[in-house]
């Protein structure tokens, strides 16, 4: 009876008296956050697919920070409103969701804790283009759970944050407005270097997504197959690379020809002459 | 009135000293209220030519000014107290000069300043040369007296053959000991400074100062009377004031030509065709209802509405800007030679667009981009990204 007693005094010291909870309060706020996050997520976005294409990346970066901001701030205006908060209730609190998570919802909280880990490490972010595992993709939303990739063939695919832990993830442009594509050719040895270095770096100098205030390499090493050429250069926006690795390799086949140079099939069997 | 006689000369600036002159702060605000509006009410589908501006009825003096427009009598002033004590010197601190300027300019302002002179031009090689996988050959430039070659742009295309003639040209000139001018356009040599170096071999581009209001109105002024107007009132149509008309300062009383000046970027043969396309005659004021005489009836007016904006099309195609962006960098080209220096094949449907809404013209088989619409278009293809040029 005694115990019974004891575990009430101290249900009521964790919770408030449901009298005393301020219920109106709670749900304007859980609503207010709702709403505030719901209206973020679809107008930065959107104002970003308008405005000049300098403030996209800005404007898409600021969705997840501002819900981390928004659910933190709920969090903490809601709590004192339901708990009674001291130190021993804290603990009391943290044990009982210690135990939840640690056997319910392991993989899911890790991934929400791996989003706000992300947010400052920056792995990626809002219009980065990464490559995790084998799916390379625009990033186009991030979640509280997960993010969305949008591949060049226009597949959506979602990855949660967990990957962050234990993937390797590599990021073509970590916020920068464009990124390096690199466009491969394989030649049969027998040929003129110099010119077709030429040719090719002034292949890339013509495009007309070319970026003007970046560089332009042709890099030349000799494989045990062939010659194997890569131009290296930026597109204006990172958007067109699919056009711009297009345009550079029908163009740059054009001048191998031109040139006199002969192309070669490199596959994982063997060289096709 | 104007004093029209008050035009001052000024000699022309390094090109990174060109600054284009500001907007008027109410002005400013209401430019961005309406981008912002448009950028918020855009839709991606929208037909080309429904947001056309250009193509307005627009009277008989326009329609003049369109077939052949008149050259800028005071650049050529300019140009000639720049370039004429230093084309006389025998042992000049350097032997180049290169102007450039923006582009939309129908008339060749360095080959006239040249043949005023009597100095020797040289011919541009033909378009479908610089496409041959054996480079053009150079003519040799040595010789006596001052050499000009008054467009660079047509030294070069964008296109995997269309460099090395002017590697070539550029190669021998930065050698030569003979007064040589260079003129170029803004965006060619924008992008000639990425594609060769360019900026390497020559020397740092001249340009003029811009038009500001004061500037602007006087050569207007003086225009307007050199085309036997000097008897008619140019009106603002929301508040019927002169627009001529100046204070005891000698300053215009109304800000017209401060935002024209702006709307401009300073470039006086953008701010004409603006100016010109902003003129409506009295029959076409009539439109409203009113049976209330018109104001101004026993004097010859014509009326000057508000300056618009033209838009682009919407940022979902980006081939009127790819087409765009490349006569800017070509200054004019022929449909075949512009399709060579596209990335993808058959431009023809965008380019009939294009016509029709009347942000480029064709004259003599040559597409160039039509200098009233220049503002919009650059301020287009740096919403988009693109490289621009620096003036």
């Amino acid at each position: 009876m005694s115990d019974s007693i004891g575990a009430s005094d101290s249900g009521e010291q964790l919770l408030r008296s449901f009298q005393n909870i301020d219920l109106v309060s709670v749900i304007l706020i859980l609503l207010g956050t709702w709403l505030a996050i719901a209206l973020v997520r679809r107008t930065l976005p959107w104002l970003a697919e308008r405005g000049p294409k300098r403030t996209r990346l800005l404007l898409l970066g600021t969705v997840p920070l501002f819900r981390l901001l928004a659910l933190a701030v709920a969090i903490l205006w809601i709590t004192p409103l339901i708990f009674n908060v001291t130190l021993q209730n804290f603990l009391v609190i943290a044990g009982a969701a210690s135990v939840a998570v640690g056997f319910a919802f392991k993989d899911y909280i890790s991934s929400l804790i791996a989003g706000v880990v992300a947010l400052f490490e920056k792995p990626w972010r809002a219009g980065d283009w990464v490559k995790i595992g084998d799916d390379y993709g625009e990033v186009r939303s991030v979640g509280l759970r997960a993010i969305q990739l949008q591949t060049l063939h226009d597949d959506t695919i979602t990855v949660p944050h967990l990957k962050l832990w234990d993937s390797h993830i590599s990021n073509a442009n970590a916020g920068a407005r464009t990124l390096m594509c690199v466009t491969d050719f394989y030649l049969d040895p027998r040929h003129d270097s110099y010119q077709l270095r030429a040719a090719l770096r002034d292949v890339a100098l013509t495009s007309a997504w070319l970026d003007y205030d970046r560089p332009v390499i042709v890099f030349v090493e000799q494989t045990e197959w062939g010659t194997h050429y890569e131009i290296r250069a930026y597109p204006f926006d990172m958007r067109d690379q699919g056009s711009f690795r297009s345009d550079l390799t029908v163009r740059g086949k054009e001048a191998i020809h031109a040139r006199g140079g002969v192309e070669i099939a490199a596959t994982a069997a063997g060289v096709a002459g | 009135m104007t004093d029209l006689n008050a035009f001052e000369y000024r000699p022309f600036i390094p090109l990174s000293e060109f600054s284009p002159p500001p907007w008027p702060e109410r002005e400013a605000l209401r430019m961005a209220i309406r981008r912002t509006k448009r950028m918020l009410t855009r839709h991606e589908e929208r037909p080309i030519i429904a947001e056309d501006r250009l193509q307005r009825d627009i009277n008989a003096l326009n329609d003049r000014d369109r077939v052949a427009p008149p050259h800028c009598e005071p650049l050529f002033k300019e140009l000639a107290m720049t370039l004429d004590a230093w084309s006389q010197e025998i042992r000049p601190t350097r032997w180049l000069q290169l102007i450039v300027m923006p582009p939309g300019y129908r008339h060749e302002l360095l080959g006239e300043w040249a043949r005023r002179k009597g100095h020797e031009v040289l011919s541009t090689p033909k378009r479908e040369t610089l496409l041959e996988e054996v480079a053009v050959e150079i003519p040799d430039l040595h010789g006596e007296g001052v050499l000009v070659i008054p467009r660079l742009e047509e030294w070069f295309m964008r296109h995997r053959c269309g460099l090395e003639a002017v590697r070539r040209l550029l190669e021998q000139i930065a050698g030569l000991e003979r007064h040589c001018v260079i003129g170029c356009q803004s965006w060619g040599w924008a992008y000639l400074g990425r594609a060769i170096e360019a900026h390497l071999m020559l020397p740092e581009p001249l340009t003029f100062q811009p038009f500001d209001e004061q500037r602007l109105c006087q050569w207007l002024a003086n225009s307007v009377a050199d085309d036997d107007f000097s008897g008619t009132r140019f009106r603002l149509r929301e508040s019927g004031q002169d627009i001529f008309a100046t204070d005891e300062k000698g300053q215009p009383e109304s800000n017209y030509f401060k935002v024209l000046a702006a709307h401009s970027r300073g470039i006086p043969w953008v701010a004409r065709d603006l100016w010109r396309s902003s003129l409506r005659s009295r029959i076409e004021m009539e439109d409203d209802d009113s049976s209330e005489p018109l104001p101004f009836e026993d004097e010859q007016t014509l009326w000057v509405v508000a300056l618009d904006e033209f838009s682009l099309p919407g940022s979902g195609d980006s081939r009127a800007l790819l087409i765009l962006h490349a006569l800017l960098i070509h200054g004019a080209l022929a449909r075949t030679e512009l399709e060579r220096v596209l990335p993808d094949p058959g431009p023809r449907p965008m380019l009939h667009a294009l016509l029709g809404a009347g942000l480029i013209e064709q004259h003599d088989g040559q597409l160039r981009i039509v200098s009233a619409a220049y503002p919009a278009i650059r301020n287009g293809l740096a919403t988009a990204g693109f490289p621009l040029d620096r003036n």
